[in-house]
Protein backbone atom coordinates (compact mmCIF):
# COMPACT_ATOMS: atom_id res chain seq x y z
CA UNK A 1 0.00 0.00 0.00
CA UNK A 2 1.51 3.50 -0.66
CA UNK A 3 1.29 6.50 2.00
CA UNK A 4 -2.56 6.64 1.87
CA UNK A 5 -4.71 10.24 3.23
CA UNK A 6 -5.96 9.78 6.68
CA UNK A 7 -9.00 10.86 5.72
CA UNK A 8 -10.00 8.86 2.38
CA UNK A 9 -7.65 6.28 2.32
CA UNK A 10 -6.56 7.02 -1.45
CA UNK A 11 -2.88 7.18 -2.11
CA UNK A 12 -0.57 9.96 -1.81
CA UNK A 13 0.73 11.46 -4.96
CA UNK A 14 4.43 11.10 -4.72
CA UNK A 15 5.53 14.39 -6.70
CA UNK A 16 3.42 16.44 -3.45
CA UNK A 17 5.28 14.27 -0.83
CA UNK A 18 8.35 15.71 -2.43
CA UNK A 19 7.80 19.31 -1.09
CA UNK A 20 8.39 19.19 2.39
CA UNK A 21 6.38 16.14 3.53
CA UNK A 22 2.98 18.01 2.16
CA UNK A 23 0.51 16.06 0.14
CA UNK A 24 -3.16 17.40 -1.09
CA UNK A 25 -4.98 14.33 -1.66
CA UNK A 26 -6.22 14.05 -5.38
CA UNK A 27 -9.90 12.61 -3.75
CA UNK A 28 -10.87 14.15 -1.09
CA UNK A 29 -8.63 17.41 -1.64
CA UNK A 30 -7.52 17.11 2.03
CA UNK A 31 -3.99 18.26 2.85
CA UNK A 32 -2.03 15.68 4.47
CA UNK A 33 1.03 15.93 6.65
CA UNK A 34 3.35 13.07 6.26
CA UNK A 35 6.28 11.85 9.03
CA UNK A 36 7.68 9.02 7.53
CA UNK A 37 10.39 6.83 9.32
CA UNK A 38 12.87 4.44 8.28
CA UNK A 39 11.03 1.60 9.00
CA UNK A 40 8.93 2.58 5.67
CA UNK A 41 12.12 0.95 3.49
CA UNK A 42 13.53 -1.95 5.48
CA UNK A 43 13.17 -5.30 3.83
CA UNK A 44 10.34 -7.79 4.39
CA UNK A 45 11.98 -10.11 6.07
CA UNK A 46 10.92 -13.73 5.37
CA UNK A 47 9.22 -15.84 7.42
CA UNK A 48 11.38 -18.06 9.89
CA UNK A 49 12.04 -21.13 8.58
CA UNK A 50 12.86 -24.30 10.96
CA UNK A 51 15.87 -26.77 9.79
CA UNK A 52 15.17 -30.09 9.90
CA UNK A 53 16.92 -31.85 13.05
CA UNK A 54 19.17 -34.47 12.08
CA UNK A 55 20.06 -37.70 13.72
CA UNK A 56 21.87 -36.84 17.71
CA UNK A 57 20.53 -33.12 17.39
CA UNK A 58 18.12 -31.28 19.93
CA UNK A 59 14.43 -31.28 18.74
CA UNK A 60 11.74 -29.07 19.39
CA UNK A 61 9.34 -29.86 21.80
CA UNK A 62 6.31 -29.47 19.74
CA UNK A 63 7.93 -29.98 15.90
CA UNK A 64 10.17 -33.34 16.84
CA UNK A 65 11.06 -32.64 12.91
CA UNK A 66 12.71 -29.47 13.53
CA UNK A 67 16.13 -28.53 15.55
CA UNK A 68 15.95 -27.06 18.30
CA UNK A 69 17.57 -23.58 18.82
CA UNK A 70 17.20 -22.78 22.24
CA UNK A 71 15.33 -23.44 25.08
CA UNK A 72 12.33 -21.85 26.77
CA UNK A 73 13.39 -19.47 29.86
CA UNK A 74 10.74 -20.27 31.91
CA UNK A 75 9.87 -24.23 31.27
CA UNK A 76 12.90 -25.07 29.52
CA UNK A 77 11.77 -26.51 27.14
CA UNK A 78 13.14 -26.60 23.17
CA UNK A 79 12.06 -24.48 21.00
CA UNK A 80 12.44 -24.69 16.77
CA UNK A 81 13.11 -21.18 14.89
CA UNK A 82 9.40 -20.80 14.25
CA UNK A 83 8.53 -21.65 17.99
CA UNK A 84 10.72 -19.26 19.50
CA UNK A 85 9.08 -16.18 21.24
CA UNK A 86 11.55 -13.18 21.45
CA UNK A 87 10.18 -11.18 24.73
CA UNK A 88 13.36 -10.22 26.73
CA UNK A 89 14.66 -13.68 26.10
CA UNK A 90 13.39 -16.69 24.34
CA UNK A 91 9.87 -18.54 25.14
CA UNK A 92 7.49 -21.07 23.94
CA UNK A 93 4.56 -20.40 22.72
CA UNK A 94 2.64 -22.36 25.41
CA UNK A 95 4.38 -20.34 28.51
CA UNK A 96 3.49 -17.16 26.56
CA UNK A 97 0.18 -18.12 26.19
CA UNK A 98 -0.29 -19.13 29.74
CA UNK A 99 1.16 -15.77 30.76
CA UNK A 100 3.57 -17.62 32.86
CA UNK A 101 6.41 -15.37 34.95
CA UNK A 102 7.71 -12.64 33.77
CA UNK A 103 5.32 -12.80 30.24
CA UNK A 104 2.44 -12.22 32.80
CA UNK A 105 4.27 -9.02 33.98
CA UNK A 106 4.92 -8.02 30.48
CA UNK A 107 0.82 -6.87 30.23
CA UNK A 108 -0.13 -7.90 26.94
CA UNK A 109 -3.91 -8.13 27.25
CA UNK A 110 -5.62 -6.51 24.70
CA UNK A 111 -8.75 -5.72 26.32
CA UNK A 112 -9.48 -5.44 29.98
CA UNK A 113 -12.96 -4.71 32.03
CA UNK A 114 -12.94 -1.50 34.13
CA UNK A 115 -14.77 -3.21 37.17
CA UNK A 116 -13.50 0.30 39.26
CA UNK A 117 -15.35 2.41 37.05
CA UNK A 118 -18.87 -0.15 37.38
CA UNK A 119 -18.03 0.10 41.27
CA UNK A 120 -18.33 3.66 41.31
CA UNK A 121 -20.80 4.71 38.70
CA UNK A 122 -23.97 2.10 39.94
CA UNK A 123 -24.25 3.74 43.38
CA UNK A 124 -23.73 6.94 42.20
CA UNK A 125 -25.99 6.83 39.01
CA UNK A 126 -28.96 5.23 41.12
CA UNK A 127 -28.51 8.18 43.72
CA UNK A 128 -28.92 10.33 41.09
CA UNK A 129 -31.41 8.88 39.14
CA UNK A 130 -33.93 6.99 41.49
CA UNK A 131 -32.56 6.99 44.81
CA UNK A 132 -34.33 4.08 46.08
CA UNK A 133 -32.86 1.44 44.27
CA UNK A 134 -29.97 2.65 46.46
CA UNK A 135 -31.32 -0.10 48.91
CA UNK A 136 -29.91 -2.40 46.48
CA UNK A 137 -27.08 -1.09 44.61
CA UNK A 138 -25.37 0.70 47.55
CA UNK A 139 -24.72 -3.01 49.31
CA UNK A 140 -24.65 -4.14 45.82
CA UNK A 141 -21.68 -1.46 45.15
CA UNK A 142 -19.91 -2.39 48.42
CA UNK A 143 -19.86 -5.85 48.40
CA UNK A 144 -18.55 -5.91 44.32
CA UNK A 145 -15.91 -2.79 44.99
CA UNK A 146 -14.83 -5.22 47.57
CA UNK A 147 -14.67 -8.81 45.56
CA UNK A 148 -13.27 -7.28 42.73
CA UNK A 149 -10.48 -4.96 44.08
CA UNK A 150 -7.33 -7.66 43.46
CA UNK A 151 -8.53 -7.18 39.65
CA UNK A 152 -6.57 -5.59 37.19
CA UNK A 153 -7.09 -2.28 36.78
CA UNK A 154 -6.82 -0.37 32.99
CA UNK A 155 -3.61 -0.50 31.50
CA UNK A 156 -2.68 2.88 32.00
CA UNK A 157 -4.66 3.77 35.35
CA UNK A 158 -1.91 3.61 38.16
CA UNK A 159 -4.62 4.17 41.74
CA UNK A 160 -7.91 2.35 42.87
CA UNK A 161 -9.05 5.29 43.92
CA UNK A 162 -12.35 4.40 42.42
CA UNK A 163 -12.35 1.66 44.02
CA UNK A 164 -12.29 3.26 46.92
CA UNK A 165 -15.06 6.04 46.46
CA UNK A 166 -17.15 3.02 45.56
CA UNK A 167 -16.60 1.43 49.19
CA UNK A 168 -17.14 4.56 51.02
CA UNK A 169 -20.54 5.78 48.72
CA UNK A 170 -21.81 2.15 49.03
CA UNK A 171 -21.04 2.25 52.92
CA UNK A 172 -22.54 5.53 53.49
CA UNK A 173 -25.82 4.33 51.16
CA UNK A 174 -25.50 1.06 53.39
CA UNK A 175 -25.92 3.09 56.47
CA UNK A 176 -28.24 5.42 55.80
CA UNK A 177 -30.71 2.94 54.93
CA UNK A 178 -29.82 0.62 57.94
CA UNK A 179 -30.39 4.08 60.10
CA UNK A 180 -33.57 4.67 58.08
CA UNK A 181 -34.31 1.39 58.99
CA UNK A 182 -33.69 1.01 62.49
CA UNK A 183 -35.10 5.04 63.27
CA UNK A 184 -38.76 4.05 61.98
CA UNK A 185 -38.71 0.38 63.66
CA UNK A 186 -37.69 1.76 67.17
CA UNK A 187 -40.92 4.46 66.55
CA UNK A 188 -42.74 1.42 65.56
CA UNK A 189 -41.81 -0.02 68.91
CA UNK A 190 -42.32 2.64 70.87
CA UNK A 191 -45.81 3.34 70.02
CA UNK A 192 -46.25 -0.18 70.39
CA UNK B 1 15.69 -19.11 36.44
CA UNK B 2 14.10 -16.17 35.49
CA UNK B 3 13.49 -12.24 36.57
CA UNK B 4 9.89 -10.47 36.85
CA UNK B 5 9.71 -7.73 34.65
CA UNK B 6 8.60 -4.02 36.06
CA UNK B 7 5.24 -3.83 35.02
CA UNK B 8 5.17 -1.35 32.05
CA UNK B 9 4.87 2.54 33.22
CA UNK B 10 2.91 4.54 30.49
CA UNK B 11 2.83 8.54 29.63
CA UNK B 12 -0.21 9.92 28.28
CA UNK B 13 0.35 11.86 24.63
CA UNK B 14 -0.90 15.00 23.87
CA UNK B 15 -5.16 14.11 23.25
CA UNK B 16 -7.88 12.64 24.75
CA UNK B 17 -11.31 12.13 22.80
CA UNK B 18 -13.68 12.03 25.31
CA UNK B 19 -17.40 11.13 24.19
CA UNK B 20 -20.61 10.01 25.91
CA UNK B 21 -19.48 6.37 25.76
CA UNK B 22 -16.67 6.28 23.66
CA UNK B 23 -13.36 7.49 24.85
CA UNK B 24 -9.73 7.13 23.15
CA UNK B 25 -6.10 8.19 24.10
CA UNK B 26 -2.77 7.05 23.17
CA UNK B 27 0.09 6.55 25.93
CA UNK B 28 3.75 6.13 25.84
CA UNK B 29 5.52 2.84 27.04
CA UNK B 30 9.09 2.03 26.99
CA UNK B 31 8.86 0.71 23.08
CA UNK B 32 5.67 1.23 22.01
CA UNK B 33 2.98 3.17 21.70
CA UNK B 34 -0.20 2.09 23.49
CA UNK B 35 -3.48 2.98 21.46
CA UNK B 36 -6.57 2.84 24.19
CA UNK B 37 -10.50 2.99 23.15
CA UNK B 38 -12.92 2.54 25.54
CA UNK B 39 -16.68 1.52 25.56
CA UNK B 40 -18.06 2.54 28.56
CA UNK B 41 -16.24 0.08 30.82
CA UNK B 42 -14.75 -2.24 28.73
CA UNK B 43 -11.42 -0.92 27.04
CA UNK B 44 -9.12 -1.77 23.77
CA UNK B 45 -5.47 -2.07 23.63
CA UNK B 46 -3.38 -1.89 20.43
CA UNK B 47 0.56 -1.44 20.46
CA UNK B 48 2.59 0.11 18.12
CA UNK B 49 6.18 -0.66 18.71
CA UNK B 50 7.97 1.62 17.72
CA UNK B 51 10.55 0.41 15.29
CA UNK B 52 7.51 -0.86 13.46
CA UNK B 53 6.09 2.64 13.10
CA UNK B 54 6.44 3.36 9.31
CA UNK B 55 4.83 6.92 9.26
CA UNK B 56 2.86 8.87 11.21
CA UNK B 57 -0.24 10.50 8.46
CA UNK B 58 -2.51 13.94 9.47
CA UNK B 59 -4.64 15.10 7.35
CA UNK B 60 -6.69 18.24 7.59
CA UNK B 61 -10.83 17.24 7.87
CA UNK B 62 -13.86 19.12 9.39
CA UNK B 63 -14.46 17.01 12.85
CA UNK B 64 -17.36 18.28 14.84
CA UNK B 65 -16.86 16.12 18.11
CA UNK B 66 -18.90 16.65 20.92
CA UNK B 67 -17.28 16.01 23.59
CA UNK B 68 -18.12 15.22 27.32
CA UNK B 69 -16.32 18.63 28.26
CA UNK B 70 -18.07 20.45 25.85
CA UNK B 71 -21.38 19.25 27.38
CA UNK B 72 -20.27 20.22 30.73
CA UNK B 73 -19.49 23.46 29.75
CA UNK B 74 -23.05 23.60 28.15
CA UNK B 75 -24.93 22.54 31.37
CA UNK B 76 -22.89 24.96 33.42
CA UNK B 77 -23.56 27.52 31.16
CA UNK B 78 -27.06 27.02 30.93
CA UNK B 79 -27.15 26.33 34.83
CA UNK B 80 -27.68 30.25 35.45
CA UNK B 81 -30.98 30.33 33.37
CA UNK B 82 -32.53 29.01 36.26
CA UNK B 83 -32.35 32.40 38.30
CA UNK B 84 -33.42 33.89 35.13
CA UNK B 85 -36.38 35.82 37.18
CA UNK B 86 -33.41 37.62 38.75
CA UNK B 87 -30.81 38.48 36.34
CA UNK B 88 -30.29 42.49 35.50
CA UNK B 89 -31.97 44.04 32.53
CA UNK B 90 -29.63 43.29 29.53
CA UNK B 91 -27.88 40.68 31.13
CA UNK B 92 -29.64 37.96 28.93
CA UNK B 93 -28.79 39.13 26.02
CA UNK B 94 -25.07 39.67 27.05
CA UNK B 95 -25.20 35.69 27.96
CA UNK B 96 -26.81 34.12 25.10
CA UNK B 97 -24.38 36.21 22.87
CA UNK B 98 -21.45 34.82 24.64
CA UNK B 99 -23.09 31.29 24.40
CA UNK B 100 -23.38 31.91 20.67
CA UNK B 101 -20.18 33.38 20.44
CA UNK B 102 -18.86 29.57 22.21
CA UNK B 103 -21.15 28.02 19.48
CA UNK B 104 -19.39 29.78 16.77
CA UNK B 105 -16.02 29.64 18.23
CA UNK B 106 -16.68 25.82 18.67
CA UNK B 107 -18.14 25.39 15.22
CA UNK B 108 -15.01 27.37 12.82
CA UNK B 109 -12.34 24.86 15.51
CA UNK B 110 -14.08 21.80 14.36
CA UNK B 111 -14.49 23.24 10.62
CA UNK B 112 -10.94 24.69 10.16
CA UNK B 113 -8.67 23.23 12.81
CA UNK B 114 -9.61 19.74 13.39
CA UNK B 115 -8.05 16.58 11.36
CA UNK B 116 -7.65 12.99 11.29
CA UNK B 117 -4.25 11.00 12.67
CA UNK B 118 -3.46 7.70 11.01
CA UNK B 119 -0.53 5.49 12.27
CA UNK B 120 0.98 2.99 9.63
CA UNK B 121 2.94 -0.01 10.07
CA UNK B 122 3.56 -2.89 8.00
CA UNK B 123 0.71 -4.85 8.22
CA UNK B 124 -1.91 -2.22 9.85
CA UNK B 125 -3.13 0.89 9.32
CA UNK B 126 -4.86 2.39 12.37
CA UNK B 127 -6.47 5.83 12.76
CA UNK B 128 -5.71 7.54 16.50
CA UNK B 129 -8.94 8.83 17.05
CA UNK B 130 -8.01 11.29 19.85
CA UNK B 131 -5.80 13.07 17.40
CA UNK B 132 -8.70 15.09 16.38
CA UNK B 133 -7.65 18.58 16.72
CA UNK B 134 -4.48 20.38 14.54
CA UNK B 135 -2.42 21.96 17.38
CA UNK B 136 -2.79 18.52 19.36
CA UNK B 137 -1.55 16.47 15.69
CA UNK B 138 1.45 19.04 16.50
CA UNK B 139 2.08 18.72 19.81
CA UNK B 140 1.47 14.97 19.35
CA UNK B 141 4.45 14.55 16.92
CA UNK B 142 6.93 16.82 18.98
CA UNK B 143 6.69 14.03 21.45
CA UNK B 144 6.30 11.03 19.34
CA UNK B 145 8.54 11.79 16.24
CA UNK B 146 12.12 11.86 18.46
CA UNK B 147 11.18 9.25 20.26
CA UNK B 148 10.63 6.50 17.27
CA UNK B 149 13.71 8.34 15.42
CA UNK B 150 15.61 7.56 18.34
CA UNK B 151 15.07 3.93 17.72
CA UNK B 152 15.05 3.71 14.03
CA UNK B 153 17.29 7.18 13.09
CA UNK B 154 15.89 9.89 10.78
CA UNK B 155 15.16 9.83 7.10
CA UNK B 156 17.10 12.63 4.72
CA UNK B 157 15.14 15.15 3.33
CA UNK B 158 15.19 13.46 -0.40
CA UNK B 159 13.27 10.31 1.36
CA UNK B 160 10.69 10.52 -1.38
CA UNK B 161 12.97 10.09 -4.43
CA UNK B 162 15.24 7.77 -2.39
CA UNK B 163 12.81 4.91 -1.46
CA UNK B 164 9.91 2.66 -2.79
CA UNK B 165 7.69 4.30 -1.17
CA UNK B 166 5.04 1.96 -2.47
CA UNK B 167 5.99 -0.44 -0.16
CA UNK B 168 4.46 0.90 2.82
CA UNK B 169 2.29 -0.99 4.79
CA UNK B 170 0.63 -4.21 4.21
CA UNK B 171 0.48 -5.86 0.89
CA UNK B 172 -0.98 -3.15 -2.00
CA UNK B 173 -4.49 -3.48 -3.76
CA UNK B 174 -4.01 -3.74 -7.22
CA UNK B 175 -6.05 -0.48 -7.88
CA UNK B 176 -4.03 1.37 -5.29
CA UNK B 177 -0.65 0.67 -6.65
CA UNK B 178 -1.71 1.16 -10.17
CA UNK B 179 -2.88 4.70 -9.04
CA UNK B 180 0.09 5.30 -7.47
CA UNK B 181 2.56 3.83 -10.38
CA UNK B 182 0.92 5.03 -13.25
CA UNK B 183 0.77 8.44 -11.96
CA UNK B 184 -1.90 11.67 -12.00
CA UNK B 185 -3.77 10.29 -15.31
CA UNK B 186 -5.64 7.77 -13.69
CA UNK B 187 -6.11 9.47 -10.30
CA UNK B 188 -9.35 11.11 -10.20
CA UNK B 189 -10.00 14.09 -12.31
CA UNK B 190 -11.44 17.61 -11.52
CA UNK B 191 -13.89 17.57 -14.35
CA UNK B 192 -15.09 14.94 -16.97
CA UNK B 193 -17.58 15.41 -19.59
CA UNK B 194 -20.77 14.49 -17.31
CA UNK B 195 -19.38 17.13 -15.07
CA UNK B 196 -19.27 19.77 -17.86
CA UNK B 197 -22.70 18.64 -18.95
CA UNK B 198 -24.14 19.36 -15.03
CA UNK B 199 -22.22 22.70 -15.10
CA UNK B 200 -23.56 23.80 -18.48
CA UNK B 201 -27.28 22.76 -17.53
CA UNK B 202 -27.06 24.33 -14.38
CA UNK B 203 -26.04 27.70 -16.58
CA UNK B 204 -29.47 26.88 -19.03
CA UNK B 205 -31.49 26.40 -15.60
CA UNK B 206 -30.28 29.21 -13.76
CA UNK B 207 -31.41 31.91 -17.03
CA UNK B 208 -34.06 30.12 -17.89
CA UNK B 209 -35.91 30.73 -14.15
CA UNK B 210 -35.32 34.44 -14.91
CA UNK B 211 -38.15 34.32 -17.28
CA UNK B 212 -40.74 32.09 -15.75
CA UNK B 213 -43.04 33.29 -17.85
CA UNK B 214 -41.44 31.95 -21.02
CA UNK B 215 -40.47 28.67 -19.62
CA UNK B 216 -41.91 27.32 -16.75
CA UNK B 217 -45.66 28.17 -17.43
CA UNK B 218 -45.40 29.40 -21.68
CA UNK B 219 -45.08 27.59 -25.00
CA UNK B 220 -41.73 26.72 -24.39
CA UNK B 221 -41.69 25.17 -21.15
CA UNK B 222 -40.67 21.47 -22.84
CA UNK B 223 -37.00 23.47 -23.52
CA UNK B 224 -37.11 23.79 -19.50
CA UNK B 225 -38.05 20.05 -18.85
CA UNK B 226 -35.48 19.27 -21.15
CA UNK B 227 -32.53 20.98 -19.58
CA UNK B 228 -34.39 19.91 -15.92
CA UNK B 229 -33.87 15.75 -17.52
CA UNK B 230 -30.27 16.66 -18.87
CA UNK B 231 -29.32 18.03 -15.26
CA UNK B 232 -30.55 15.12 -13.37
CA UNK B 233 -29.07 12.45 -16.10
CA UNK B 234 -25.51 14.29 -16.23
CA UNK B 235 -25.93 14.52 -11.99
CA UNK B 236 -26.14 11.14 -11.71
CA UNK B 237 -23.45 10.23 -14.06
CA UNK B 238 -20.70 12.54 -11.91
CA UNK B 239 -22.01 10.77 -8.82
CA UNK B 240 -21.43 7.36 -10.39
CA UNK B 241 -18.35 8.80 -11.72
CA UNK B 242 -17.37 9.93 -8.38
CA UNK B 243 -17.85 6.23 -6.99
CA UNK B 244 -16.21 4.45 -9.99
CA UNK B 245 -12.40 6.85 -8.98
CA UNK B 246 -12.97 8.50 -12.46
CA UNK B 247 -14.22 12.10 -10.82
CA UNK B 248 -12.84 14.33 -7.88
CA UNK B 249 -14.59 14.53 -4.77
CA UNK B 250 -15.11 18.15 -4.78
CA UNK B 251 -17.68 17.89 -8.45
CA UNK B 252 -19.38 14.94 -6.04
CA UNK B 253 -20.32 17.42 -3.90
CA UNK B 254 -21.48 19.78 -5.98
CA UNK B 255 -23.98 17.75 -7.45
CA UNK B 256 -25.27 16.28 -4.45
CA UNK B 257 -25.37 20.14 -3.22
CA UNK B 258 -27.38 20.95 -6.92
CA UNK B 259 -29.71 17.81 -6.39
CA UNK B 260 -30.33 19.28 -2.61
CA UNK B 261 -31.02 22.16 -4.55
CA UNK B 262 -33.60 20.96 -6.68
CA UNK B 263 -35.21 19.21 -4.37
CA UNK B 264 -35.92 22.30 -1.87
CA UNK B 265 -36.91 24.08 -5.37
CA UNK B 266 -39.46 21.48 -6.05
CA UNK B 267 -40.75 21.23 -2.33
CA UNK B 268 -40.84 24.83 -1.95
CA UNK B 269 -42.84 25.93 -5.13
CA UNK B 270 -45.50 22.89 -4.47
CA UNK B 271 -45.55 24.52 -1.10
CA UNK B 272 -46.37 27.67 -2.12
CA UNK B 273 -48.58 26.88 -5.09
CA UNK B 274 -51.01 24.72 -2.53
CA UNK B 275 -50.67 27.68 -0.13
CA UNK B 276 -51.64 30.01 -2.70
CA UNK B 277 -54.57 27.64 -4.11
CA UNK B 278 -56.32 27.23 -0.31
CA UNK B 279 -55.89 31.34 0.24
CA UNK B 280 -57.93 31.89 -3.35
CA UNK B 281 -61.69 29.78 -3.91
CA UNK B 282 -60.66 29.74 -7.56
CA UNK B 283 -57.75 27.91 -8.77
CA UNK B 284 -55.21 29.25 -10.68
CA UNK B 285 -53.27 27.99 -13.94
CA UNK B 286 -49.55 28.16 -14.65
CA UNK B 287 -50.01 30.69 -16.15
CA UNK B 288 -51.85 32.89 -13.80
CA UNK B 289 -49.54 31.73 -11.36
CA UNK B 290 -46.54 33.25 -12.94
CA UNK B 291 -48.05 36.64 -12.85
CA UNK B 292 -47.66 36.81 -8.56
CA UNK B 293 -44.77 38.27 -7.62
CA UNK B 294 -43.82 36.00 -4.91
CA UNK B 295 -43.84 33.24 -6.91
CA UNK B 296 -41.38 34.55 -9.34
CA UNK B 297 -39.01 35.91 -6.73
CA UNK B 298 -38.81 32.49 -5.44
CA UNK B 299 -37.92 31.07 -9.17
CA UNK B 300 -35.56 33.68 -9.16
CA UNK B 301 -33.72 33.23 -6.22
CA UNK B 302 -33.83 29.30 -7.11
CA UNK B 303 -31.89 30.23 -10.19
CA UNK B 304 -29.79 32.68 -8.72
CA UNK B 305 -28.57 29.34 -6.51
CA UNK B 306 -28.29 27.40 -10.00
CA UNK B 307 -26.45 29.75 -11.11
CA UNK B 308 -23.81 30.08 -8.29
CA UNK B 309 -23.28 26.45 -8.24
CA UNK B 310 -22.24 26.93 -11.97
CA UNK B 311 -19.78 29.47 -10.88
CA UNK B 312 -18.75 26.79 -8.19
CA UNK B 313 -18.24 24.47 -10.31
CA UNK B 314 -16.22 26.66 -12.83
CA UNK B 315 -13.76 27.92 -9.88
CA UNK B 316 -13.16 23.59 -9.29
CA UNK B 317 -12.17 23.40 -12.88
CA UNK B 318 -10.16 26.51 -12.89
CA UNK B 319 -8.74 25.88 -9.82
CA UNK B 320 -7.56 22.37 -10.16
CA UNK B 321 -6.28 23.64 -13.77
CA UNK B 322 -3.52 25.73 -11.40
CA UNK B 323 -2.34 22.70 -9.61
CA UNK B 324 -1.81 20.38 -11.99
CA UNK B 325 2.37 19.64 -10.92
CA UNK B 326 4.84 20.43 -12.94
CA UNK B 327 5.42 16.82 -14.27
CA UNK B 328 1.80 16.92 -15.93
CA UNK B 329 2.29 20.21 -17.26
CA UNK B 330 5.89 19.18 -19.05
Amino acid sequence: MPIACARCNAPLPVWELAAAGHAGCTSCGSRNTVSAFPALFAPTQAPARAEVALDGEAACFDHPGKRAVAACQQCGRFVCQLCAVEFGGIWCPTCVAAGAGPAKAANLDTERTLYDSIALLVPVATLLVFWPITTITGPGALVFALARWKRPLSLVRRTRWRFIAAILIGFGETIGWIWVVVYYLTRFMARQ
Amino acid sequence: MTTAQPRERYRKLPGHRRGIFRASSVWMGSDHLLLVKSVRFREEYKRFFLRDVQAIVVAERPRFHISTRSIGIALLWGFPWLFYTFWPRGFATFWWGAAAALVVTWLCFSAFCSCTCRIYTGVSNDELPSIYRTWTARRFLSRVKPRIEEVQGALDATWVTAGDVASLGPPASAAAAGALQSGPDSAARSRTFASDVMIGSLVVRGILDFFPRYFSAGHFRWISYLVLLIWLVSATAALVEHHRGVLGAAMQKLAIVSIVLAGIGYYVSVGSLTAINFSRSTQLDERALMGIPAFVLIGRVFGALNLLLAIAGIAIIVSSAGRQPDIIKS
